[in-house]
């Protein structure tokens, strides 16, 4: 009975915050949408893909090879787990994202920016400690136990640069060197070659955990704004124009793969103008309809998962998909004021993201990993802000998750020899989990030494 | 005329900076790169007149500018900050003299992210 | 002494053509016709032997009509090359500058000053034509290449061995092809002894070789033994017998897409033994059948820009070629890393709307119809003549038959039926069309 009541205990704390109201209120699988909410799956596959495709790695096949692919790749695993990549970048600092407020600790290292105690909602999983108030939309989905939390999640000498820190997260090894990242050595290994939506990169440029080194990627930045303007054209002329370019790249080219390549080019890129005709603004027509609200602004963030979440219901064969939260994480003074507001936007997103998926009944397909390069160091400077540290914090979010920490708060007693908080996950064992556990493949075969990290229990 | 008298007042102080769409007519250009823990400018020296200063991240943190005059009582521009590979640029007013760049931001200017400009005639 | 094949088929200009674009930056107007006149031999000596430098049009300048500063603004390195590339009168000159760029691929995304950048690009056009082991030694001790692949931070007590391995792997023999792990760190221990001097303010400055940092023992390179120093480093790379093989190969592939045959392979290393000179080496290649009648290759964005420019007789006159010849995937002075630009990857779906913009940009000063209450020239509803004033505009360009008959067709529909209102309208709108198809056909993006 001891463990079923402590069980019960930390259930009951969970359900309180959830009914509390925060937020919106969870969705029930099966409801149905409201009326003209995106596209149906027929219409998306019949036109292929609405949405601008920058094909990496697929300018060598037809067009048509790619929709049959997608066709193809949509009605053999419907039910495809997905995994969304999230990174904050800059390093964002984790004793902020999840405060100890109960350590006395804290206050002496960070007397500028401690959050104060009566702020920050509690952690039920360990009472010390407290969520950001902008983290409330995460706590909301942690207390439906829908949150994995990686409160000190880092690597064995850790490396405080952007670049080479972040460039080991994306490739899934402590190698400078190495090209590929993990989620496209994944994809290289399960992915297929007409069908560049299986990685997708939310954004203008490839987000480099997606690099392949033989399978298609591809990068969708605002599916709205894909166009061929010419100065001097316009209306009637300017369609025919467009198409005109995929006729211009269907002509022979008796097997000169220079010009093979520059006509596969022309042809693929008026091919996508024309699937993305349901996506360009005509008149005040909108053209992506969700079931729930997201936040509403200019920011590029919600309207990419709003996007994302119409095209999973669409069918669309997606399997990795990667994405940049807003703002900017590299906090070295004026921490507090960027934190809040970049948290806020991004947990309020993420927390509209979920209830789309469940609005829409993808939820148990998806899981998103939120991560970072590094968290910093546990004494603040003396600008308002925090300097590149060592272990950061991450999240899980899925109806699927365990609910469950990785690893425990690292605690700031015993701080590194640099002073930063010491890792008790690596991001090698995780990923590890995500690709057999999630995505039911061998980790072996694509984190490098993978069998020397322990590998976290991360679903129910 | 009251443009006028803005710029000549504010050429008293140093230096200006000019409203977005002003004629500039001849122009000199100096790029200031800034990295940790260094602020570099392109060139030791410009001509005095319309200059175009800017502000370049290479380095791996955010920085920003700020350029004033040695004479006393004179009011420094500032720059607006950089996250690292961003850029920006503002084009000032600036009388011959000796100018001190630095970055403002937490111990930047004493680890070493500071340098002199001399606005020749 | 191998002989290598030589084109015997017509030089015309079709020929011509190809030859500006592979070995420069295509045709101004009128000049792969005139080029045709000398025949092959007579063309490829001009090329190869080219005369005075003396720039073709009006100086290079900003939107606002500002000359550049190079040094001192961002984009003007890069428009102040591209204007070269543009004005030029010795385009084999300026490739070659850009094949080395590429070859020794330094950033300034790593250096931080364009000044140090364009030094190190005087340099390379110093030895476009010449001395390829000149070349190595002098970009060995060049500032930028130091700052880039750490040069100046390796020392005696603390070997880096950043431009040892390059040395080998990308600028002279090829990743493992004939060294050893053991060779990257004795050659690092050779290189040793470069430093510079910070200064507050001004940057590093004052690059020298200090013989107290260097490492005076004894190495092992290549199996060979001596208390080497840095300008051995770059001899035991030249003579090592995989060098020649490899820099045959590298540099062929700038100017021809399928990989020499054995003979040619064989007859151009052994010119290229002689003396390590490029010139006889580029003399060859650019005389051999595989350039002429071998398959196309897509042309680099800056050569694309620089080329429609010429074919259009305009200048420089607007930054917006910097972040267009980015969005293409070419930045100058910003390869994306030290193995340099890919050449098989510059066209996807994003890098060609990339080009498509490229060509708009390029096109937008000469567009017709009216505009602001100006008239246009009138334009004719006749698609022949529309098609061909847009083969004109771009300076008659060879193209597909195929390709002719498309703009042709896409002229026709166009105009077909265009009554009333249309018919007065439609002419010009067609017209841009017209122009802007050709300008970004398969075509004129390879050569």
């Amino acid at each position: 009975m001891a463990c079923c009541n402590e069980h019960s205990r930390s259930e009951l704390l969970r359900r309180g915050l959830a009914e509390a109201g925060r937020g919106l209120p969870a969705i029930e699988p099966g409801m149905p949408m409201p009326a003209g909410t995106g596209l149906d799956r027929r219409s998306f596959v019949a036109r292929g893909l609405g949405l601008a495709l920058a094909v990496y790695g697929g300018a060598a096949l037809r067009p048509q090879v790619f929709d049959e692919g997608i066709a193809a790749a949509a009605a053999a695993a419907p039910q495809q787990k997905v995994l969304v990549s999230v990174f904050l970048d800059g390093g964002a600092d984790s004793l902020s994202l999840l405060a100890p407020t109960g350590d006395p600790l804290y206050r002496q290292l960070r007397p500028r920016l401690a959050l104060p105690p009566a702020d920050g909602l509690a952690f039920t999983e360990d009472p010390s400690l407290s969520w950001h108030p902008s983290l409330a939309p995460l706590a909301q989905l942690h207390g439906e136990g829908k949150v994995n939390v990686m409160p000190g999640i880092g690597y064995d000498h850790p490396n405080q640069s952007h670049f080479t820190s972040r460039h080991f997260w994306e490739v899934g090894a402590a190698d400078e060197r190495l090209a590929t990242g993990w989620l496209g050595r994944y994809l290289d290994r399960v992915g297929k070659p007409d069908n560049p939506l299986q990685g997708l990169s939310l954004d203008w440029s490839l987000q480099p955990s997606l690099a392949t080194a033989k399978m298609p990627v591809a990068a969708v930045d605002a599916p709205d704004r894909y166009d061929f303007y010419a100065r001097g054209v316009w209306g009637e002329v300017s369609e025919r124009m467009v198409a005109a370019i995929g006729r211009l790249g269907a002509l022979p080219t008796g097997g000169d793969p220079g010009l093979r390549a520059a006509s596969d080019a022309a042809r693929q890129s008026a091919q996508l103008y024309e699937q993305l005709t349901p996506f360009r603004p005509k008149d005040d027509r909108k053209t992506i309809v969700s079931p729930v609200p997201y936040p509403a602004g200019d920011d590029r963030f919600p309207r990419r998962l709003a996007g994302l979440a119409a095209m999973l219901a669409a069918g669309l064969p997606l399997r990795v998909v990667a994405l940049s939260a807003p703002g900017g994480y590299d906090t070295h003074d004026n921490q507090a004021q960027e934190l809040s507001d970049d948290l806020k936007l991004t947990a309020d997103s993420l927390l509209a993201f979920q209830r789309d998926l469940e609005a829409r009944g993808l939820a148990d397909r998806v899981l998103v990993h939120v991560w970072t390069e590094f968290g910093r160091r546990a004494k603040e400077n003396g600008s308002g802000g925090t300097d590149h540290g060592a272990a950061g914090t991450g999240f899980l979010i899925g109806s699927r998750v365990a609910g469950k920490m990785i690893g425990e708060f690292p605690g700031l007693a015993k701080l590194d020899e640099d002073g930063n908080l010491r890792a008790t996950a690596d991001f090698r064992g995780l990923y590890g989990a995500i690709l057999e556990d999630w995505l039911g493949t061998d980790a072996d075969a694509i984190i490098p030494g993978a069998r020397k990290f322990a590998r976290p229990k991360i679903l129910r | 005329m009251r443009r006028l008298a803005i710029l000549i007042a504010a050429a008293i102080a140093g230096l200006a900076a000019l409203p977005a769409n002003a004629e500039t007519g001849m122009l000199s250009f100096v790029q200031i790169v800034e990295k940790e823990f260094t602020l570099t400018p392109s060139r030791p020296s410009v001509r005095a007149g319309s200059v175009s200063i800017e502000l370049v991240n290479f380095g791996m943190d955010t920085h920003d500018l700020v350029v004033k005059s040695v004479k006393a009582g004179s009011k420094p521009v500032r720059f607006k900050q950089l996250d690292p590979r961003g850029r920006t640029e503002r084009t000032l007013r600036m009388t011959p003299g000796r100018y001190s760049l630095w970055c403002s931001l937490s111990n930047h200017k004493a680890r070493g992210m500071r340098a002199t400009l001399i606005v020749t005639k | 002494m191998a002989t290598i094949p030589h084109y015997e088929g017509p030089f015309r200009t079709a020929e011509a053509e190809r030859l500006l674009w592979r070995a420069g930056f295509g045709p101004r107007r009128g000049q792969a016709a005139s080029l045709a006149r000398l025949g092959l031999d007579g063309a490829v000596r001009s090329l190869t032997h080219p005369p005075a430098e003396r720039w073709i049009g009006p100086a290079p300048h900003d939107d606002k009509g500002h000359p550049l500063a190079p040094a001192d603004a961002y984009g003007h390195d890069h428009l102040w090359w591209l204007d070269r590339m543009v004005r030029t009168r010795r385009p084999l000159v300026e490739r070659m500058t850009l094949v080395w760029h590429d070859w020794f691929a330094t950033s300034n995304s790593g250096v931080g000053s364009q000044k140090l950048m364009l030094a190190q690009n005087r340099l390379l056009r110093r030895y476009a034509l010449g001395s390829f082991r000149k070349l190595l030694v002098s970009i060995t001790a060049n500032p930028a290449m130091l700052i880039w692949l750490s040069g100046t931070d390796n020392r005696k007590d603390a070997p880096n061995e950043n431009y040892g391995r390059e040395l080998m792997e990308l600028f002279t023999l090829g990743e493992g092809n004939g060294y050893t792990e053991r060779d990257v760190r004795e050659q690092a221990r050779a290189l040793t002894g470069w430093t510079s001097t910070w200064k507050r303010g001004k940057g590093q400055t004052d690059f020298r070789f200090d013989p107290r940092r260097h490492d005076p023992g004894v190495k092992t390179v290549f199996g060979k033994q001596g208390s080497y120093s840095w300008r051995d480093s770059v001899s035991l790379c030249i003579n090592h017998p995989e060098h020649a093989p490899f820099f045959v190969d590298k540099l062929w592939s700038y100017f021809v897409p399928e990989p020499p045959d054995a003979r040619t392979k064989a007859g151009l290393e052994e010119l290229y033994r002689r003396d390590h000179e490029v010139r006889p080496v580029l003399d060859a290649i650019l005389r051999h059948p595989a350039l002429y009648t071998g398959p196309r290759m897509v042309k680099p964005p800056v050569v694309y820009i620089a080329g429609l420019l010429r074919g259009l007789n305009r200048g420089v006159d607007t930054s917006a070629w910097v972040w267009l010849s980015d969005g293409a995937g070419q930045r100058l002075f910003n390869p994306p890393n030290v193995a340099g630009w890919d050449d098989s990857r510059w066209l996807d779906t994003n890098a060609f709307r990339g080009r498509w913009y490229i060509a708009n940009t390029a096109l937008e000063k000469v567009s017709l119809g009216d505009r602001k209450g100006r008239k246009g020239p009138k334009v004719p509803n006749d698609p022949e003549a529309i098609v061909k004033g847009a083969l004109a505009v771009l300076g008659n360009p060879t193209i597909r038959p195929e390709t002719h008959a498309e703009l042709l067709t896409f002229a026709r529909a166009s105009l077909q039926g265009a009554s009333g209102w249309k018919a007065e309208s439609y002419p010009p709108l067609v017209a841009n069309a017209v122009r802007q198809l050709l300008a970004v056909s398969p075509d004129l993006q390879t050569c």
